[in-house]
């Protein structure tokens, strides 16, 4: 079972994604931005889930610093956010993320994505 | 006239310095009498010249009634006016500067009159002119000169009034209007100034106890959905395995298999069973023929004991014979007695299997009953056994039906969990979302209550009508730039529609909700 990292700062939302994604992917979580670079250090993910606004380190950061390590060169990362302006979109492009979600979204329509992407 | 009020002045005044010429000489003769002549004399002159000074101080009014009626009569038309704009120029100076600011149109001619105003009170003191005319001062010709100026000055003005006053109701309502305006504002400001740091804690307070509650509400639901979705995914892997078990050609628990081999074991189970009837069906008949044989053996037995009777009576009879043939028959009787014990142990012997035979015939005969009811007991039982067998795999065929329809229902049910579950999900997470947005708007709110303290502040002090629209302006587009979904961008767009900003205020639109790069 492919491995997702879910970076979110609510443990509410990461409950409710994790029930999107429950039994289809092994999903591990982390908090924050920098908890989600330790966790890619230590473990092999497959799929990076992250958040934009979080305490610590942000998501485009993260994803930033994620694409720095050799390992992760080509690992798709998606930003799942409520922010939905162009600009933040391009600077998170410019970081690395290869999507942009906006939330709430459909379980299924984010299934999708992951399926068509990982 | 006024060269002939010189003359007249100039005459009087050479008349009184000749009068006094001649008392000076006179003062130190006893001249009384001319004296006092030349006193009353200077008396009358002097009267003479206040009388002809009054009458031609009265001439000059006279000569200027028309002007100073014009001029009183303005005076007093505009009275009202020129009080009421005074009044408005004191108490609300900085309205005024505001209108005149925005209404670039009438500026000029509007801080004109201002300052004609201005000028006249401070440079021409119209009332002290007239009281210096009514105490008959300036009776050398200033007087004159300061009337005509203040004439042309209030000519002047005058008319620089009446141009005024055409357009002044309309613009004094307006600057009224603004100015009341103004009032209502700045103490609705100064209001919310006085209870600013009440309401920043409490809008503060109410936005975190909707959080807090909002939080309290979704996230225990959330987890309690995960724990739901959780077990109902257990559940559904086990009832999974379970089926597939079950219904797994391969699997040793597969039902059809299951129900295959106690086929194939009822139809062997049969067999055997048939085969055990059938053996005890030859058994029992081998035991009758076993019995039939005895009982022939035994017929035969007798007949044996017969000749054995015989060869004893042969024997006896041998004896005899011998005893009659003496010395020679020594030996024959020899042989007859010996014939005669094997006729007795022949005898004996066949007594003895007699007697065996009759207990087996008799054992045969109990065995034969035995078989007889045991394999009635043993045919009853098979067929006990196979209604058994038969009964088993009618439930086990039941059971399989049974077992599926369970799963049939199980997939749908746990299909239906699953829908819900996931139609749940957006709404969870926009439970979520609205929680984070609230964060937001409070911590906007309270940055914007704070930087703005000092702006606040400011427009109690004045406040600008056209500055207003730019204060409206730079707000939405500090909330623009703080806000970061959709739904807090909508609530603005909104707003700008509301004001009517829509040409000079855009607010940027999110575009799809996925989008990959």
């Amino acid at each position: 079972m492919k491995k997702i990292l879910l970076v979110d700062d609510s443990t509410a939302i990461r409950n409710i994604l994790k029930t999107a994604l429950f039994g289809e992917f092994d999903v591990i979580e982390a908090e924050n931005g920098q908890q989600a670079l330790d966790r890619a250090n230590s473990d092999s993910v497959d799929f990076f889930l992250l958040d934009v606004n979080m305490p610590v380190m942000d998501g485009i950061s993260a994803a930033r610093e994620i694409r720095k390590l050799s390992k992760y060169g080509s690992t798709p990362i998606v930003m799942l956010t409520t922010e939905s302006r162009d600009e933040r979109r391009q600077e998170g492009k410019a970081a690395g993320a290869n999507g942009w979600v906006v939330k709430p979204c459909e379980p299924e329509k984010l299934l999708e994505v992951i399926k068509k992407m990982i | 006239m006024k060269n002939r009020m010189i003359i007249y002045i100039s005459l009087l005044v050479i008349l009184l310095a000749v009068i006094n010429v001649v008392e000076l000489a006179a003062a130190g003769d006893t001249v009384a009498p001319l004296h006092l002549y030349l006193l009353y004399a200077e008396g009358v002159l002097l009267l003479a010249f206040l009388v002809l000074g009054i009458k031609n101080h009265v001439a000059l009014h006279h000569q200027n009634g028309k002007l100073e009626k014009k001029f009183s009569e303005l005076v007093v038309s505009n009275k009202t006016l020129l009080e009421t704009v005074f009044y408005y120029f004191d108490s609300s100076f900085l309205v005024m500067n505001y209108v005149l600011q925005e209404t670039n149109g009438n500026r000029h001619s509007l801080q004109e009159i201002e300052q004609r105003i201005s000028d006249f009170y401070r440079e021409h003191a119209v009332h002290s002119v007239m009281e210096q005319a009514a105490n008959g001062n300036g009776a050398d010709g200033s007087i004159l000169e300061q009337a005509e100026e203040m004439m042309l000055h209030h000519r002047n003005m005058a008319s620089m009034l009446s141009i005024a006053s055409k357009k002044m109701p309309d613009d004094l309502l307006e600057r009224l209007e603004c100015k009341q305006k103004n009032e209502s504002l700045n103490n609705l400001v100064a209001r919310v100034i006085n209870s600013y740091d009440f309401y920043s804690e409490l809008i503060h307070e109410f936005f975190n106890a909707i959080i807090v509650d909002l939080a309290k509400s979704s996230r225990p639901l959330s987890e309690e959905i995960l724990a739901i979705k959780e077990k109902a995914t257990e559940f559904i892997s086990k009832i999974t395995v379970w089926e597939q078990e079950l219904t797994n050609s391969t699997s040793d628990k597969n039902f059809s298999r299951l129900i295959g081999f106690y086929e194939r074991q009822n139809s062997k189970f049969g067999g055997l069973f048939q085969s055990i009837s059938d053996n005890y069906h030859n058994l029992e008949k081998r035991l009758a023929d076993v019995s039939e044989t005895v009982d022939r053996m035994f017929s035969r037995s007798s007949e044996i004991r017969g000749i054995a009777e015989k060869i004893n009576i042969l024997s006896i009879n041998a004896s005899i014979e011998a005893s009659r043939a003496t010395e020679a028959g020594k030996g024959f009787k020899v042989i007859a007695s010996e014939i005669n014990k094997l006729a007795d142990m022949t005898h004996s012997i066949i007594d003895d299997v007699l007697r065996i035979m009759s207990d087996v015939h008799t054992e045969i005969e109990s065995t034969k009953r035995d078989f007889s009811n045991e394999g009635d007991s043993i045919s009853q039982t098979i067929k006990q056994q196979q209604g058994e067998f038969e009964y088993f795999y009618l439930i086990l065929t039941s059971f399989e039906n049974y077992f599926k329809g369970i799963f049939t229902s199980v997939r749908d049910l746990t299909g239906e969990i699953d829908v819900h579950i996931n139609k749940f999900n957006p709404l969870f997470q926009l439970h979520e979302i609205a929680i984070q947005e609230m964060e937001n708007l409070n911590r906007i709110i309270s940055d914007f209550l704070h930087d703005q303290s000092g702006e606040m502040n400011r427009l109690t002090a004045g406040y600008e009508l056209a500055e207003r629209d730019n204060f409206i302006k730079e707000l939405i587009l500090k909330f623009e730039k703080s806000s970061i979904s959709q739904l807090e961008l909508d609530v603005l767009e909104k707003v700008v529609t509301h004001y009517r900003y829509d040409d000079s205020v855009k607010i940027a639109k999110g575009s799809t909700e996925i989008q990959l790069f």
